[in-house]
């Protein structure tokens, strides 16, 4: 049985064998040399020990009482499909999505109750002040978006969350470097330095995010975020008068890939930030493990506004807690051309004159 | 009258015991172009030494050239400084001048130039190489040695004026600015202050965009984490090796005048004076 132990070059990745000459161990690909030490080290940092663990618990089910499905309707778009419940006494007569008058009530079952809501802290008329404050500033924006009809068709409604608690375990390797410069009379020199760095730690998230709605763009639900879940209370029927709220159609499953890339980042960020002193630090490899991890389902509050200009939509979404609004807007492209014409003048004029008068002397 | 005839005869004594010193002074130099490998016909040896003796005798500086198998390329520094200082060449206390030589051996021609005193200043390393060139520009088309060694020693005496003016010829000599063309002027201003008119459009108009984006995807969660939460458990920094780059340093070409400039290098002969040199095999 042989008892040789075969260590991987952190130059180049080859097999290294011990140089007899020099005590070492010595690369025969890239020549380098190491001490018996520092490979042992390496080997261990090698050896990642927070294992890649990251299944959610299945999430409890729980369904709306027959009282409390008595006092919802459930109604369902013809023309783009999305599902939205409202109260009994609010209804729906148009879908907030796209708009189209004709939506056709359902039979309210097999619908799963949300855990949490978060309650609208903006009202109507603050969501529309808010809107305008948004259009204001913005020069190369068409005149057809400041129009009070268009600003009208805002709508509250609620928007299925999936919520992802989870305390995270995780360990890194990175590669760094640290450089020093000097001279002699004919040469400069740079020797750079070589380190593995290797972090292991812990973080906990609470309430991370996840939208479950196909009708409402991810990144427009982001883009409004952070929600303060802290305010969320137990979900009642209630809450749904006067707003409209949409059915889920992403299971917390398929959600839940976005939560964990949402959290190894930052569980990345926070260990990379304990890394001081190098020039370069570049990942190579990272663990997450999850622990004591739950998923609940929670209603958050949205201001949405749907509007249609030279054939394509845009859509503008207000966080209904925070009154945060974000919404991607088209360029008038006369306004551009003025703007360009405008600056490319002013500043070729001085230009000419800087050269003419300045420097030319 | 016989004051004239007195005069006459004072003036007569007097040329007789100052001539034959001058003739001795003429006698004791060495010939400026000697040729013993017969690369010149006679007719096209005098008159380059003639040549040389003009420009040497006007600006004090010796312009010599020497034809002949006697050198080795090998010891060439050595043998055409000893030469130029044994056979008495140079002017002045400084034995001022330069000596160029043509040697020959089983692998062909090569070409010295040797300087000394004054000569050193007037002959930089890259003046030297440029007169090289000029030699080889005829050699090349036609081993023409004749019109070569005549542009040779006319450039000689230019680089000796260009010295005398203060600048001598050197690697940063600067060429004479172009007359600017008032068209080419103005289009340059139209051009630049056109680019930066565009320039200066395109970014205010991009940040006016800019302006008009607001949905940005998330790629984090740090709103949600939990305050204090984070710990880090265990960390370990490890060297692993290093690598070490070398690049060669620019080389300090001030000298004296504050100018940029090559300036000449120089070592010391057998006999104790400093020469400047360089040459090449053709």
């Amino acid at each position: 049985m042989s008892n040789l132990k075969q260590y991987k070059c952190p130059s180049c990745g080859g097999p290294i064998n011990y140089d007899i000459a020099s005590g070492q161990l010595k690369c025969p690909y890239c020549g380098s040399k190491f001490e018996i030490d520092t490979l042992q080290g390496y080997d261990e940092d090698l050896k990642n020990t927070v294992e890649e663990e990251l299944n959610w618990m299945d999430k409890p089910e729980q369904f709306f009482t027959e009282t409390e499905e008595s006092q919802l309707r459930h109604y369902v778009c013809d023309s783009c499909g999305g599902e939205i419940i409202a109260d009994v006494n609010t209804g729906a007569t148009s879908c907030p999505y796209c708009g189209n008058p004709v939506i056709v009530p359902q039979k309210f079952s097999g619908i799963l109750k949300p855990d949490l809501v978060v309650p609208f802290k903006i009202d109507e008329k603050q969501a529309k002040e808010a809107y305008k404050k948004h259009l204001k500033g913005k020069p190369l924006l068409p005149k057809f978006f400041k129009d009070e009809n268009r600003i009208n068709e805002l709508k509250g409604i609620y928007v299925p969350f999936w919520l992802y608690d989870a305390e995270v375990d995780m360990a890194a390797r990175y590669r760094t470097t640290r450089s020093r410069t000097w001279s002699d009379s004919d040469y400069n020199y740079t020797e750079t330095s070589y380190y593995s760095v290797y972090r292991e730690g812990e973080i906990g998230f609470d309430n991370v995010p996840v939208d479950g709605s196909t009708n409402i763009d991810d990144v427009l639900m982001e883009s409004i975020e952070p929600f303060d879940i802290d305010e969320a209370v137990d979900f009642k029927t209630a809450y749904l008068a006067g707003y409209l709220a949409d059915k889920y159609d992403i299971s917390a499953e398929e959600s839940k890939e976005q939560a964990n890339q949402r959290m190894r980042t930052s569980a990345e960020m926070a260990l990379a930030s304990t890394i001081r002193g190098y020039d370069s630090i570049a990942l190579e490899s990272m663990n997450m493990g999850l622990n004591n991890h739950t998923i609940k389902y929670c209603l958050l509050p949205v201001y949405i506004l749907n509007t249609t200009y030279k054939g394509q939509k845009y859509t503008f979404a207000m966080n209904g807690q925070t009154g945060k609004l974000v919404g991607d807007l088209p360029v008038d492209k006369g306004a551009y051309a003025m703007y360009f014409s405008i600056i490319f003048v002013i500043v070729a004029v001085i230009a000419y004159v800087i050269q003419m008068f300045i420097i030319g002397g | 009258m016989k004051r004239l005839i007195k005069f006459l005869l004072v003036a007569f004594i007097i040329t007789l015991t100052f001539l034959p010193a001058l003739k001795i002074v003429k006698a004791d130099h060495p010939d400026r172009v000697i040729d013993e490998i017969g690369i010149l016909t006679e007719s096209e040896r005098q008159e380059l030494e003639q040549l040389c003796d003009e420009i040497s005798e006007r600006q004090q500086v010796d312009v010599a050239i020497i034809i002949s198998e006697q050198f080795t390329y090998e010891n060439i520094e050595a043998e055409a400084d000893d030469y130029y200082d044994y056979n008495g060449y140079g002017l002045g206390e400084g034995y001022s001048g330069s000596l160029l030589v043509v040697g020959r051996d089983s692998e062909g021609y090569f070409v010295y130039i040797t300087t000394c005193g004054y000569g050193i200043d007037c002959y930089s390393d890259y003046g030297i190489e440029h007169l090289i060139d000029t030699i080889v520009e005829n050699y090349d088309n036609g081993y023409d040695w004749y019109n070569g060694l005549k542009a040779y020693i006319n450039r000689c005496d230019e680089l000796i004026d260009m010295a005398n003016a203060g600048e001598p010829y050197d690697i940063y000599y600067p060429d004479p600015e172009p007359e600017p063309n008032p068209a080419i002027e103005t289009a340059k201003t139209v051009g630049i202050s056109t680019g930066a008119g565009g320039i200066a459009a395109l970014i205010g108009t991009t940040i006016l965009k800019g302006k008009n984006k607001s949905v940005f995807k998330k790629r984090e969660a740090r709103d949600y984490a939990r305050p204090g939460s984070f710990k880090c458990t265990n960390h370990r920094d490890l060297y692993l090796y290093s690598r070490t780059t070398t690049s060669l340093r620019p080389k300090d070409t001030s000298s004296n005048g504050g100018s940029s400039r090559g300036g000449s290098s120089t070592h010391t002969s057998s006999s104790g004076r400093s020469h400047g040199g360089g040459g090449r095999r053709l």
